[in-house]
């Protein structure tokens, strides 16, 4: 009797139960990798809960008694770059493994390390520099760093953890045991535009990156900090190539290691640089081509910016659902963007804001303190404002965006999961507008967009990328639909495939 | 008119100043070692100042109107074992440069790099483990962690700067997300008897010193400091045979340790010896422990014997399961002072004109009182000075000839317990071979004259030296031939 109930329950689990089942592996070696966590994501329309597993000592992975439908498979593993299943190309989406009622899938997923770069920092007779500063930049305009480190006994150094793309390798300038250094780019250059550029792929070193920095004059940075309060006053150095902090004493000078000529930015701000209403702070854009210890730098109360959503005529409006966001700019690059939530103490400076829309409204226009480009172009995108006292910035809103659906297809028949994207698109001056945005199909292949601000948009399904870049989004065959407000547009797209 | 009395007034300078000039190369390829730090030192009765210069672009230095006599020369660079002038190998003492007036010299300077460790760390599957802590070992009694290390992300990792000698590694517990890993000697044991050593030359890199972990559970100590001042900023230390971790605060918990022995420590942040409360234990743990540590009075030291105003002074340095630590200092007022509670060792610098005589104390100390003394948790000491040490003196010769500038080794040495009291003593023989050692408690003591070694060890004095008895209130004549190794 009892070996009949659990029969039936075996039947009745067995029956329903879809399994997906696999192996991570290292993919240089083929070796198993134990103990990564594996996630299966179901895709929108599978009824299934988001589930995650850890392979074995054998790099095996099991998920049992699912649901039918479709799921993406990620592993990931310390020291990996993260993988998708199907994943053709790093930056590549993963293929969703279909399932139907009991039916039972194996995947094999092989991960791969990031890349890394190598090589010496030599002085003038081929001897290599112990303890020096060595980084690697992302090569963007401006450069981003991405990794930091310090030459051994040999001088030799090893960056590692990088994602495959273009990177610049550069010794950071400074008063070493062995003399004054200039920060120097490989191959021995100061000057950005002539770096070296590295191409990174992952599970590949690029060796005999040999930097030989230059010796030459670096240049005081200091100065004081005016009506210098109680607590202490955090200064930051920003240049295109990062920044440096420095702490003002009590009496509020403050002095940098020496720096190389260019421009640089400086902001202080009081408390060790917690910013908050009522705080003191300053910013001094700032040219640096001799010694200098002579900068002042006033602090006055912290500004605080509002945000207001008006409509066509200038009436409040509110901006229930939608979200504002804000992020920090300066020579160094952009800041990571935050959610701008009510009137908010923020350190003076550049800041950039952007307005996410709701399925109602969209961005007309934008207006702020310091606002460039201010009525020209599409305004659904990123404003940079410049603030130095409180101010109000405003996004005029519009009613009746426009929508975007349709379905993907390959060779006519719907794909489920596949990513959409979708790119404001300036047809005149051919520049992405804002930031991109994705979607994946549901199991019947369907995708939609809402709240889209009237103009140009480029459409793309397909697998190959996580988030294209603007050059790829070129590459690619794009789809450019013209959205007109209040307007939803049916576009089915033909699945995108690299061959 | 003019020039005539200027030429006059150089003429003596030029004429009898000597000049040594030379050039600094790496031993390897003989490539110029720009930027390197020169230093200059007059030997014995050479009636000169220490000098110091910086090489330039071509590695050259040069020391202008220097007087007659005998220098010796150091150089560094960063990356690079400092070497003197003439040394043999790369543990031997420096050969002075002698010059006469208004004399050249030319030297060569060679330096050696540091040699260094390589390998991999791995889990089961041979997946290099990423920012895994590992220490090399020097293999002495106790073994010292000399240097430490990370892992990149493929699990490779580089230990470097070791001088010469023999060395294991180990890899420092390690707790990942999804699992951990007990501290382990290559390939892959925890106990150091089965652990592989690796013997390094100069300028050796012994690579594929690879090493699997153990996989183990770890656990935690959480230390909490009670009864300190108010207001008193507290420091917690944790040591064990992986070395120190040192945080601020009243509680903390240690986490991803390996079962074992622990000492741990609450100290104040005050100057060590500035009569600052403290707190000490050693723990045996094997699952997650709690620790109070109770603040105690500090351990008091009492001199006998010492001259008023002047009772000399006192060194101390933890002395537990890491090792020896920083040593510090403590003055000395009306013959007391005070250390915190914890495992030390002290020793005592008597005044001019004394020497340490004994000691006394809870803990234990033992033998000789002239080194350092180690010293466990609380209780006092007490250490008796007496009037009138002795010394050894005499000259060095080598067959026959005296030796200027020659380096002359002096150590305390325990008969019975076979070991070495206190530090080593050095000195250089002067322009006559002449040497002398000076404020010596009585005891046995073995010397060495050589250019063989920079700081000989116990071991290495043992088959060289020769012993001699210093008597209170007594020089003692000892002349010396010269070590050679042919």
């Amino acid at each position: 009797m009892g070996k009949v109930a659990l029969l039936g329950l075996a039947w009745a689990l067995g029956l329903h139960a879809a399994v997906i089942r696999g192996t991570v592996l290292e993919r240089s070696s083929g070796h198993p990798i134990a103990e990564s966590l594996v996630v299966a994501e179901p895709v929108e329309g599978t009824h299934a809960a988001i589930q995650s597993a850890r392979s074995n000592a054998d790099g095996q992975f099991e998920f049992a008694a699912l649901p039918a439908g479709a799921y993406l498979v990620l592993a990931s593993h310390r020291g990996f770059a993260p993988a998708q299943y199907g994943q053709k190309r790093y930056k590549g989406s993963g293929v969703p493994v279909v399932l139907e009622e009991s039916d039972t899938a194996r995947v094999e997923i092989r991960l791969q390390r990031f890349g890394s770069i190598s090589g010496t920092v030599l002085d003038e007779n081929g001897v290599g520099l112990a303890d020096h500063e060595v980084v690697a930049y992302r090569n963007s305009r401006p450069p981003v760093l991405v990794a930091q480190t310090i030459t051994d006994d040999l001088g030799a150094y090893r960056l590692w953890g990088l994602e495959p793309g273009s990177y610049l390798v550069r010794t950071l300038g400074k008063e070493y045991a062995e003399g004054r250094y200039l920060p120097t780019f490989a191959r021995e250059t100061e000057r950005l535009e002539e770096a070296y550029a590295t191409q990174i792929e992952l599970d590949t070193e690029a060796e005999h990156v040999d930097v030989r920095p230059l010796a030459g004059r670096l240049f005081t940075v200091a100065g004081r900090v005016s009506a210098a309060p109680q607590s202490p006053v955090m200064v930051t150095l920003i240049s295109e190539m990062g920044s440096t902090m420095a702490t003002a004493d009590a009496r509020g000078n403050f002095q940098f290691p020496p720096a190389a000529a260019g421009r640089y930015e400086l902001y202080a701000v009081q408390d060790g640089g917690r910013v908050y209403r009522g705080a003191m702070a300053a910013y001094l854009p700032i040219v640096i081509d001799r010694d200098r210890s002579d900068f002042r730098l006033n602090l006055a109360a912290i500004p605080t910016l509002s945000v207001e959503t008006v409509d066509e005529k200038g009436q409040a409006l509110d901006p229930g659902g939608m979200q504002i966001w804000i992020r920090r700019k300066d020579f160094s690059g952009q800041g990571k963007a935050l959610l701008f939530r009510g009137p908010q103490a923020l350190a003076p400076g550049r800041w950039e804001l952007a307005l996410a829309p709701n399925t109602q409204y969209y961005t007309l226009a934008f207006s702020g303190p310091g606002a460039v480009g201010g009525g020209e172009g599409r305004a659904d995108g990123w404003h940079e404002i410049e603030l130095a006292a409180s101010a109000t910035a405003q996004f005029t809103l519009a009613p009746h965006p426009g929508t975007i659906h349709g379905a993907v297809q390959d060779s006519g028949k719907p794909v489920a999961g596949a990513p959409v994207f979708l790119e404001a698109y300036d047809v005149a001056s051919r520049r992405r507008v804002g930031e991109l945005r994705s979607a994946r199909t549901d199991v019947h292949g369907r995708y939609a967009f809402y709240g889209l601000a009237p103009g140009d948009y480029r459409l793309l399904g397909s697998f190959e990328f996580q988030m294209p870049e603007e050059a790829e989004m070129n590459e690619a065959r794009t789809m450019v639909v013209k959205v007109a407000g209040g307007q939803d547009q049916a576009v089915d797209l033909d699945l995108y495939t690299i061959r | 008119m003019m020039r005539v009395c200027a030429a006059a007034a150089l003429l003596p300078v030029c004429l009898q100043a000597a000049v040594i000039r030379g050039v600094v190369v790496e031993n390897l390829m003989g490539r110029p070692l720009a930027r390197a730090i020169v230093v200059l030192q007059p030997v014995g009765s050479t009636a000169a100042s220490e000098r110091t210069a910086r090489a330039n672009g071509m590695g050259g230095f040069e020391f202008e109107s220097l007087p007659a006599g005998a220098y010796i020369l150091r150089a560094s660079r960063k990356g690079f074992m400092s070497s003197e002038y003439g040394q043999k190998r790369w543990n031997s003492a420096g050969t002075p440069v002698v010059v006469e007036e208004s004399e050249t010299a030319f030297v060569n300077m060679r330096l050696l790099r540091y040699s260094a460790i390589t390998g991999r760390i791995v889990d089961q599957n041979d997946i290099g483990l990423p920012d895994q802590e590992i220490v090399a070992y020097r293999l002495r009694t106790p073994a010292e962690v000399a240097v430490r290390a990370r892992t990149d992300d493929r699990g490779r990792y580089r230990l470097y700067g070791l001088e010469p000698g023999t060395y294991t590694v180990r890899t420092a517990a390690q707790q990942y997300i999804e699992d951990s890993y007990l501290p382990t000697f290559p390939a892959a044991t925890e106990k150091l008897p089965e652990a592989r050593t690796v013997d390094l030359f100069a300028e050796q890199q012994a690579d594929g010193v690879d090493v699997r972990p153990v996989a183990g559970s770890l656990c935690s100590i959480a230390v909490e400091a009670r009864s300190f001042p108010p207001g008193a900023v507290i420091r917690l230390t944790l040591a064990s045979e992986m070395g120190r971790t040192t945080v601020l605060g009243t509680a903390y918990q240690f986490t991803g340790l390996a079962p074992g022995t622990y000492d741990v420590y609450a100290e104040t942040n005050a100057q060590p010896g500035d009569n600052a409360p403290a707190a000490y234990q050693r723990i045996s743990v094997s699952h997650d422990t709690k620790v109070t540590l109770l603040a105690e009075t500090p351990i008091p030291v009492v001199i006998a014997g010492a001259p008023d105003g002047d009772s000399g002074r006192m060194w101390f340095r933890h002395k537990d399961l890491a090792g020896t630590g920083e040593t510090f200092t403590a003055a000395l007022v009306h013959g007391r002072a005070a250390i915190p509670a914890g495992r030390w060792e002290v020793m005592l610098q008597p005044p001019a004109g004394y020497y340490v005589s004994s000691v006394m104390g809870t803990g234990g100390p033992q033998g000789r009182a002239d080194g350092w003394n180690e010293i466990v948790g609380r209780g006092y000491i007490r250490f008796s000075v007496a009037a009138g040490p002795g010394g050894v003196r005499g000259t060095v010769r080598n067959s026959g000839d005296a030796v200027a500038g020659a380096p002359v080794y002096l150590e305390g040495w325990d008969g019975p317990s076979r070991k070495r009291v206190g530090e080593l003593k050095t000195t250089r023989t002067d322009m006559r071979g002449v040497y002398s050692f000076d404020g010596l408690a009585p005891g046995e003591y073995r010397v060495l004259s050589t250019f063989e070694y920079s700081a000989p060890e116990a071991e290495t004095m043992g088959g060289a030296a020769t012993e001699v008895t210093v008597d209170a209130q007594a020089a003692k004549t000892q002349d010396l031939d010269l070590y050679v190794i042919r």
